[in-house]
């Protein structure tokens, strides 16, 4: 799976299929993110914490905290 | 073919955003969610009347989602409610590098697009430098009292880090005395786009600094009464969640690429935002510890108003006359330590 992280403005590949909710707590335990700090994108469409997620999914992890 | 658990609770589409609580979960479709936003907002203005009729109002507009999603929707309000009352945009350019000059361009397209007019303060114009150099000129000024003084250096550190704080105290002395200063003599409100989680970081941040009387400050309505040489501040979105602003702004097309300032990750602030941010449940968390603001507000602001009245602790700034709870007010006595050196 392919996510970009917009606050870190990097892309990683990971294998994850599964909960939204589960990827960000994965993601976690890399970088600091919460599932209130950020919006999930699948596909370009923004989707809800219990999204299922497949390894095939582009995810972008959108920065909800104000950049200044 | 999608669960019935991931449809929308108003109508059949898929949920983009599901707001959980103890009791129950609501989920919203991109249309719902839009629409009870803009609810939310209006009923927040209409109860605590942020906008009425025939004023002239500015928005302290920053390029961010939460500035660019008010000044939409305080816009909206206004031509909604057939109004005649006026709503212009200021940024403050600080001068800070790779940040604000982009912010900057996408505040002038969002009001090319609105026809909203926009003026731009600098602090080059107003303070004689930019934010970067006030603070290298604040931080030599650090190591010329340490020189003089190198018995106590360690004390001289402790008082002038206590002092100057990290760039966003300075930046936001400047930042706020500059948008007073701008707008105080031609608008009769300004609207700022502060959320509930900004709301809830102030609340706490007071706390923890023994700060009760800028506790009494906040709310929908800043301040404790309306005070001559203060433009009144006032907040529409206090009571929207920031993640409900910045998927509104992502839905509306008003976020623009992340920029961050480069020294937003200092700020006391930002710690506490993320140790709140980390909590299991920090939605429900956040909207308790509003509501008990709220709650508590009205005492808290009439105790502070017969404090001040008793005590005539707001004074007028010997330097710029505006009102100050010191001789000096802090903006001045930055410009001047940065003008001595």
């Amino acid at each position: 799976m392919k996510i970009y992280i917009e606050s870190q403005n990097q892309t990683l590949e990971i294998k994850f299929k599964g909960k939204a909710s589960d990827l960000i707590k994965k993601l976690n335990e890399k970088i600091k993110i919460t599932l209130e700090s950020c919006l999930i994108v699948k596909n370009n469409e923004l989707v809800t914490d219990d999204e299922q997620l497949k390894d095939e999914d582009e995810i972008k992890i959108l920065s909800v905290v104000s950049g200044g | 073919m999608r669960a019935e658990n991931m449809n929308c609770s108003f109508c059949k589409d898929r949920s983009i955003y599901n707001n959980e609580t103890k009791y129950k979960t609501v989920k919203y479709c991109k249309n719902h969610f839009i629409k009870n936003f803009e609810k939310k907002v209006d009923n927040t203005i209409k109860k605590n009347s942020l906008i009425k009729n025939n004023e002239k109002i500015v928005c302290a507009t920053s390029g961010g989602k939460d500035s660019l999603t008010v000044l939409y929707l305080s816009k909206k309000y206004i031509e909604e409610n057939k109004l005649n009352s006026s709503i212009e945009a200021i940024v403050i350019d600080e001068g800070i590098p790779g940040y604000r000059d982009k912010t900057i361009e996408d505040v002038k397209k969002f009001c090319k697009k609105y026809e909203i007019k926009l003026k731009i303060a600098s602090f080059k114009k107003a303070y004689g430098k930019e934010l970067e150099e006030i603070l290298a000129k604040r931080k030599k000024n650090l190591s010329k009292l340490n020189k003089n003084n190198e018995k106590n250096y360690k004390e001289n550190s402790e008082n002038y880090n206590k002092k100057q704080g990290s760039p966003c105290t300075t930046c936001g002395i400047l930042r706020r005395d500059l948008l007073n200063k701008s707008c105080v003599e031609k608008y009769d409100k300004m609207i700022t786009g502060h959320n509930m989680d900004d709301e809830v970081q102030t609340a706490l941040m007071n706390i923890f600094f023994g700060k009760t009387d800028l506790i009494a400050r906040m709310g929908p309505v800043t301040g404790i009464s309306e005070v001559q040489g203060f433009v009144q501040r006032v907040k529409p979105l206090h009571m929207c969640a920031e993640k409900e602003v910045t998927i509104y702004a992502f839905l509306k097309g008003f976020r623009n690429e992340f920029t961050e300032c480069p020294n937003a990750k200092l700020s006391f602030r930002a710690f506490i935002r993320d140790e709140i941010n980390s909590l299991g449940n920090s939605r429900e968390i956040k909207q308790n510890i509003n509501r008990s603001i709220l709650e508590i507000l009205p005492k808290l602001k009439k105790t502070s108003k017969e404090k001040s009245t008793s005590k005539q602790i707001l004074k007028k700034c010997i330097s710029c006359s505006s009102p100050s709870a010191l001789e000096q007010c802090k903006s001045c006595t930055i410009a001047e330590e940065i003008r001595a050196l």
